[in-house]
């Protein structure tokens, strides 16, 4: 009865959250003057104009951004941006907002000692993984572990979209969500579960303030621990009361997250992993796989449970994007690993960090290579989002599917 | 653990395999010339027989990376000697990528500027990398081995008749350098956006015969005319053009001049990267 309560209770102040973010919501008029602070999620685009990149506002727009070549930014900087709107209406009549020269300034190094730290560590990092690797390669990998969207050629972004694997390098939290959960269950066959819990936890700390403690990976990180201990110490149930806690959480802190793509995917991916992971683990034949087992049914679980935001969201679907993703992704949690070891091998020893990363040389051709080859067969789907009635209903058949395994299993 | 090392062993087998083919492929102690297919612009990459790496000109953004990582070995990271023919967008701009990613040692430019922000921008990234400028004209030269590259143009009057300010300007093509690389027997000239006065000046000058030569300004009609392509009578000419660019290059009366004097060409816009290798007598296009 309690647990109602306090249920309802909570839907209730999410609601009211909602209702006073959304009426603020507003969208600017041509030549507003406005002033904002953002995060730089992508790495801008360098022309003779200068530098472009796109910023999500505090209020949920969208604004793109022309600025001089110097200073320059980088994701992840957080921005105080004051200059005067123009609207721009693109064919499908979307409003676009863009300023050009506006007047910026970064909060910096004088601010705090975290931001410094983590200024300080992305701009090493970037600057050792360009120097280090070709831009492709160096873009996948800063992609992967930092979740920088990284200024690839248009046509090989196409790729990645027809392929189905934009959001291994567009969306982070769920990198964090499978690599938390590839950590905490490889490391629970080697060691007791309090150790590898111990490790894993301090592993996960450790990499997102590396990575400059952005909102995704934090949040991904978080909700992650909360679930994966309990999970780990066999509380299934209170594990997902857990995650769904977190999430809410982190709605009623900002009502925007629910539509940011980063939230939804390691949110489900968290899920996927605590709910659809057992049961797959549980089929005849898995324990063959020894080692590659905790992998692949990690990956296979947050798949399962994501694809939908995948195929809705990265707009066209390729046919072949279940192959792609199951093909390339057991090297994302290597990758993750080289790619952080390599930053922090790398701060004090330069050249051993170029070692590491040129030992993920070969998986990131790889990557590429899957990626190319596949997407230049151009068997996809053009899907303009898709339609939410098909999102319910593959929810609901999979909630049956794993209903049906789960009664099975307890029969015999 | 063992997972970890098993994965850290087929990472350096795969590495080594790596390092190997792009070492063969890369090191064959012969001359090569690489038009980079940067689209709308120019990004030219030669590679001495004694490999060092000589960039001319950057394209007009991030492309000519793709360029360099598919031309040059993995773990090669040093542009010995960079050019800018003229300070024009689609030639400077990829510059500010190659500073992130690569060691520049040198770079030498004609005496014009450009008062654009992107201009400006180039200075300021040559400058916070430490790197040198120095200004060429016509006559200046760099031995690389058995390699000569020489500046033919533009000279200093030159540079000054056409823009007496010191500025280029952003409408009309000025003055571009021109630079001639020979090895042994075999000629090749880089014409980045020269205008045909100054082509007919460096003919004036006594240049001849060449195998190779590129078409001037993405083959606009600005560049050549009958006897520039009389005198340097190329086996092959290479136009550096992007794809449905909006100023209709290479012009319709540049290609049929080429096809009336029977003069083979390549387009970069149709091939992609064009690639020359000479080994000082016989020269081939890849």
């Amino acid at each position: 009865m309690k647990i109602y309560i306090a249920v309802l209770l909570l839907l209730m102040l999410l609601s009211l959250r909602f209702f006073f973010f959304f009426t603020s919501h507003h969208g600017y008029n041509d030549g507003e003057e406005v002033e904002f602070t953002a995060r730089v999620t992508q790495e801008p685009k360098l022309s003779s104009h200068g530098q472009q990149f796109s910023l999500r506002t505090p209020h949920n727009d969208t604004v793109y951004i022309t600025t001089m070549i110097f200073p320059r930014f980088q994701y992840g900087d957080t921005i105080i941006v004051k200059g005067k709107i123009t609207v721009k209406q693109t064919k499908n009549s979307h409003k676009i907002f863009t300023t050009v020269y506006p007047e910026i300034k970064r909060l910096d190094y004088e601010d705090n000692l975290f931001t410094s730290i983590a200024i300080f560590i992305r701009q090493r990092s970037t600057l050792l993984y360009n120097q280090t690797l070709d831009p492709i390669s160096s873009g996948l990998l800063l992609g992967i572990v930092f979740g920088a969207k990284a200024d690839f050629p248009q046509d090989f972004i196409q790729q990645l979209r027809t392929t189905g694997v934009l959001h291994v390098i567009a969306a982070s939290g769920m990198n964090v969500s499978f690599f938390t959960g590839a950590v905490m269950f490889s490391l629970g066959t080697i060691f007791t579960r309090r150790i590898s819990l111990i490790l894993s936890v301090i592993a996960v700390i450790l990499y997102s303030f590396l990575v400059g403690a952005q909102a995704s990976i934090l949040r991904a990180s978080i909700m992650a621990m909360i679930a994966f201990t309990a999970s780990f110490f066999g509380r299934q149930n209170i594990a997902v009361l857990g995650l769904f806690l977190t999430g809410a959480g982190m709605i009623l802190y900002d009502p925007g997250f629910i539509f940011d793509v980063g939230f939804q995917l390691s949110f489900l991916a968290t899920l996927g992993i605590l709910l659809v992971k057992p049961l797959i683990d549980s089929v005849k034949g898995v324990d063959r796989l020894k080692g590659l087992k905790e992998d692949l049914s990690t990956t296979l679980s947050a798949q399962v449970a994501t694809f939908p935001i995948l195929l809705g969201t990265f707009g066209t679907f390729g046919v072949l994007s279940v192959l792609v993703n199951m093909l390339v992704l057991w090297t994302v949690p290597i990758l993750m690993l080289f790619g952080s070891l390599a930053v922090i091998i790398g701060l004090v020893v330069p050249p051993l960090g170029k070692i590491l990363l040129l030992l993920s040389l070969p998986f990131l051709l790889f990557f590429e290579a899957v990626v190319r080859f596949f997407g230049s067969l151009g068997w996809n789907l053009q899907l303009d989002g898709l339609p939410w009635e098909m999102m319910v209903g593959y929810y609901l058949v999979l909630a049956a599917v794993m209903l049906l395994i789960q009664k099975k299993k307890s029969h015999s | 653990m063992k997972k970890f090392l098993i994965f850290t062993l087929l990472a350096c087998a795969a590495l080594a395999s790596l390092f190997a083919y792009q070492y063969f492929a890369f090191h064959d102690g012969k001359l090569h010339i690489v038009w980079c297919d940067v689209g709308q612009g120019d990004g030219i990459l030669v590679t001495t027989p004694t490999d060092m790496h000589i960039m001319i000109d950057a394209g007009p953004d991030g492309k000519i990376l793709d360029c360099l990582s598919r031309h040059m070995g993995f773990w090669e990271r040093k542009i010995d000697l960079a050019l800018l023919t003229h300070p024009h967008a689609d030639h400077f701009s990829g510059y500010y990528y190659l500073v992130d990613r690569y060691t520049l040692n040198q770079f030498s430019t004609e005496d014009l500027i450009n008062k654009t922000v992107g201009f400006a921008g180039l200075k300021q990234t040559l400058a916070n990398h430490k790197i040198s400028e120095k200004i060429v004209h016509t006559g200046d030269r760099w031995r690389v081995g058995e390699v000569l590259l020489t500046i033919e143009g533009p000279t200093k009057e030159f540079e000054f008749r056409k823009n007496p300010d010191g500025v280029i300007t952003n409408s009309a093509e000025s003055a571009s350098l021109v630079t001639l690389v020979t090895y042994g027997s075999f000629r090749a000239l880089l014409t980045g956006d020269a205008p045909v006065d100054e082509m007919e000046e460096i003919l004036d000058e006594g240049m001849t015969h060449v195998d190779v030569t590129q078409i001037p300004h993405h083959g606009s009609s600005t560049g050549v005319d009958e006897r520039i392509l009389d005198v340097l009578s190329p086996h092959l000419a290479v136009i550096s053009v992007g794809a449905h660019n909006r100023y209709g290059h290479p012009k319709q009366s540049t290609l049929d001049l080429l096809q009336q004097k029977g003069i083979h060409y390549l387009r970069t816009d149709q091939v992609g990267d064009v690639e020359i290798v000479s080994d000082g007598k016989a020269w081939r296009v890849l």
